[in-house]
């Protein structure tokens, strides 16, 4: 009796686990298979595991890798900006991205005034949802000081509280800007396409390049290049980096 | 039978209209000049010429009419003659035949009958003429070489060596130089004098090719041919009126013709096994790479120039492949020619001119760039390289962050692809989950408690500044604290402290209310306010007679009972009703 619920026990427990313990599996055999060099494989299969509704930043960099190694650069881009929305400052995958963007003809991107730079890599340096952790912190750290000052007048209540004000309209108005920025949709050109610019005629975008989805349409799509030039361009010649 | 005679003649008269056939010799030596001359008695048109096969037309057919008259016994006879005559060269030794030619006369045609020329070898006499052209003047061709690569150069001079003047040269055949890339020297035409076998030669370099083989397999080099005018003494001459006084130059003009001979080259096919990046350069070859900065600010403009120097096909070589750091800008590079040509072929140097501009701030390396060439003499290809360059850009941006830089990564660590991961954690990928509202609510929930908390604050100091307001408010609240406080001494049955805390209930809720000074009050006082504020009498008369009992009982404790005490507690929290209903009539 003991016995045949031990069984049943491990029966369901393994019933259970299985969706993910095949997809690791699936996982470990891909990877083999990129070690083989059979990357064409290797792609369908971590492809597979996608399609099961499953990721993760080493999944989709594996992918990536695989690609690049297929010689199809701008899916390898796609998946390394997927892969990169998981772990902005992975250094791995910032590498091979350069390397795939080397292979392609990247628009050039406008210069960056220096203060909207700083203010870009304060802003990314922590994701949203742990900036708006600091922001709340610092917020109710604000209001207790806040409280103990209206009690008690101390000279150092005071001053922190002043302090604890001024970070605490700098973590919001990053916070702001974090959730904005995570709301922008960027999507990789597939292949080379035709921009339709009111100001350009023949304002053109090759494969693999990152673009800005401002505005999107049942069949166009409004999109600002990495220089600035604007124009719409057909759906199906991009895709989306996030979903 | 004088008619018979003329009838008979007739014919005769006849045949003396005819084209008749003259050479200015017969037998000519080879390479001798003469004329051939068609004579017609009477006019003549249409001259159709022979076949001069075997001999040179120097020039004819020209066209010469003569007409004379006889007057004899004074009878007039006239008489018309048309040439037509050619001046020609004898150029085979053989019997030469000269063919029919005809003209037209008045309608009719005439032919003339074929002739025949006997050439003869020169005679000693006339030898020493021909002699003194074919011997005397030689036009040699030669090359530096006759076995080259696919890519080497020739170099072909066309000298022309005469132990004679020469009046004049005039080149008629210029070689073709079919699979050569030729390109011709300019050479000076002045003759030299050069001593050959103990004589003095007169030579002219005529033409200097430099060639380079653009196929193999073995390439003829066609004969050059130049005509050679030479003037001649002409000392046979005896006639007295051809130049009585020796003015009119007794010289002849004689035109010859040399060829030089034709040479074979032989092309060798450059070895099968050429690297990837060969472009086609043969010869011997140096590169050098310089830059005219090392150090400067970004956006300033720096020249890299790759100097190939050496000698062979350099005026063919378009470039020598590049590549910079990416982001530096690069523009086309500018090509110095600076190749002569020497008697062994080309040589000299190529610069190209790079003008690269760095755009952000850093250490950055030019490779090294190299250059492949086919060595002829060691028979084999050759690999040159430059020296990588270091240039530092001091001042700038750094490399622009929203583009990763690959350059400052692939400086750092190599080109090649990271390896993938081997583990990994899966999970699902499901909607992600919106906190911007819980973190809108607890961003907002402190500074609400902060502003309600003010807001008490801000009330509590406003009725702080404004006493008599808060007085009024609370004189109630006294009232009622006071009423509690009685309520507490009955049941401890405590009647003095019952009294007095009913007394003092109404006397500090009047005092309160009005903002009566506790010295002024005064039973009158209670009046003269309360009929102020229009409070009806029955209600002051009320409110007058508890305080009195009061006083009274606090004095008397013992005749009053319970049943009292509950009374007048009651009366006195009625009174004060009263008091609020009627002020806020």
């Amino acid at each position: 009796m003991k016995q045949v619920l031990l069984v049943t026990c491990i029966l369901w427990a393994t019933l259970a686990i299985s969706d993910t313990y095949d997809s690791d599996s699936l996982f470990l055999e891909a990877n083999e298979l990129y070690n083989n060099q059979n990357y064409a494989q290797a792609i369908d299969i971590y492809q597979s595991i996608l399609d099961a509704q499953l990721s993760s930043f080493e999944l989709y960099y594996n992918l990536a890798n695989s690609y690049f190694q297929f010689g199809k650069i701008p899916k390898s881009i796609l998946y390394y900006e997927k892969a990169l929305c998981l772990e902005p400052h992975n250094t791995n995958c910032l590498h091979n991205l350069g390397l795939a963007q080397q292979r392609i003809s990247i628009t050039e991107p406008m210069p960056i005034l220096f203060y909207k730079k700083w203010w870009n890599a304060v802003s990314s340096y922590l994701s949203p949802i742990k900036w708006s952790v600091v922001a709340i912190v610092s917020v109710w750290c604000t209001c207790l000081l806040c409280f103990s000052f209206i009690k008690n007048r101390k000279r150092w209540v005071f001053s922190t509280l002043l302090t604890f004000t001024f970070l605490s309209v700098i973590f919001i108005t990053i916070l702001i800007d974090a959730q904005q920025r995570e709301k922008l949709n960027y999507a990789i050109v597939m292949q080379d396409a035709t921009v339709s610019a009111n100001d350009k005629p023949n304002l053109t975008v090759t494969a693999g390049n990152k673009v800005l989805v401002k505005e999107s349409l049942n069949k166009k799509s409004f999109i600002i290049l990495a220089d600035g030039q604007s124009g719409w361009l057909e759906n199906s010649y991009f895709t989306y980096i996030k979903n | 039978m004088k008619k018979l005679l003329i009838i008979l003649l007739m014919p005769y008269a006849l045949l003396g209209q005819e084209l008749k056939l003259g050479v200015s010799k017969n037998p000519v030596a080879v390479g001798e000049q003469f004329t051939i001359e068609f004579s017609f008695d009477g006019d003549a048109s249409n001259f159709i010429g022979p076949n001069l096969t075997g001999l040179r037309k120097l020039g004819g057919p020209n066209k010469s009419s003569s007409s004379s008259m006889q007057i004899i016994n004074g009878k007039v006879t006239s008489s018309n003659t048309t040439s037509f005559s050619y001046y020609v060269k004898a150029l085979n030794e053989g019997q030469i035949t000269i063919g029919e030619a005809s003209v037209k006369s008045n309608g009719k045609t005439y032919r003339s009958k074929a002739g025949s020329i006997e050439i003869v070898k020169s005679n000693p006499k006339s030898k020493q003429e021909s002699l003194s052209i074919t011997d005397n003047v030689t036009l040699n061709a030669s090359v530096n070489r006759t076995s080259v690569f696919q890519g080497e150069q020739i170099v072909v001079t066309y000298k022309l060596v005469s132990k004679i003047n020469l009046a004049d040269i005039n080149l008629t055949a210029v070689p073709e130089f079919n699979g050569f890339w030729k390109d011709e020297i300019e050479s000076n035409s002045n003759g030299k004098i050069e001593v050959i076998n103990g004589q003095r030669h007169r030579v002219w370099e005529v033409k200097r090719y430099i060639l380079t083989p653009q196929k193999s397999g073995t390439l003829k080099i066609d004969p050059m041919k130049i005509d050679v005018t030479v003037q001649i003494q002409n000392r046979r001459s005896n006639d007295p009126f051809r130049d009585p006084f020796g003015f009119f130059g007794s010289t002849q003009n004689v035109v010859e013709e040399v060829s030089s001979r034709p040479i074979a080259i032989t092309v060798e096919d450059l070895p099968s096994k050429a690297p990837e990046n060969f472009s086609g350069a043969v010869g011997q070859f140096k590169i050098a790479s310089s830059v005219d900065k090392l150090s400067l600010d970004a956006n300033q403009a720096v020249n890299y120039t790759i100097v190939l120097s050496g000698k062979g096909n350099l005026h063919l070589i378009d470039n020598v492949p590049v590549s910079f750091p990416s982001n530096f800008e690069t523009y086309d590079p500018q090509k110095k020619d600076k190749v002569f040509t020497s008697k062994s072929g080309y040589g000299g140097k190529v610069e190209f001119e790079h003008l690269l501009v760095p755009r952000f701030k850093g250490e950055y390396i030019i490779q090294k760039h190299d250059f492949c060439y086919f060595d002829p003499k060691a028979k084999d290809y050759k690999t040159i390289s430059t020296e990588p360059i270091t240039i530092n850009v001091l001042k700038g941006k750094e490399d622009s962050e929203a583009y990763y830089s690959s350059e400052k990564l692939s400086e750092s660590s190599s080109q090649k692809l990271e390896n993938i991961y081997n583990q990994t954690k899966l999970f699902s990928k499901t909607e992600k989950k919106n906190h911007d509202t819980l973190v809108f609510l607890l961003l907002l929930l402190p500074i609400i408690g902060i502003l309600v908390y003010l807001i008490v604050l801000y009330i509590q100091a406003r009725n702080m500044a404004d006493p008599i307001m808060g007085k009024y408010k609370k004189s109630l609240k006294i009232a009622q604290k006071r009423l509690k406080n009685a309520k507490k001494h009955q049941e401890n049955n405590q009647k003095e402290l019952f009294f007095e805390e009913i007394e003092k209930s109404l006397w500090s809720y009047f005092s309160n209310k009005f903002n009566v000074n506790t010295a002024d009050l005064s039973k009158d006082t209670i009046n003269d306010f309360f009929k102020k504020n229009s409070i009806s009498e029955s209600v002051s008369n009320n409110f007058t007679s508890i305080i009195e009992k009061s006083e009274f009982c606090r004095f008397a404790p013992s005749s009053l009972d319970a049943e009292d005490m509950n009374r007048v507690y009651e009366l006195a929290t009625k009174v004060i009703v009263d008091v609020e209903q009627d002020l806020k009539k």
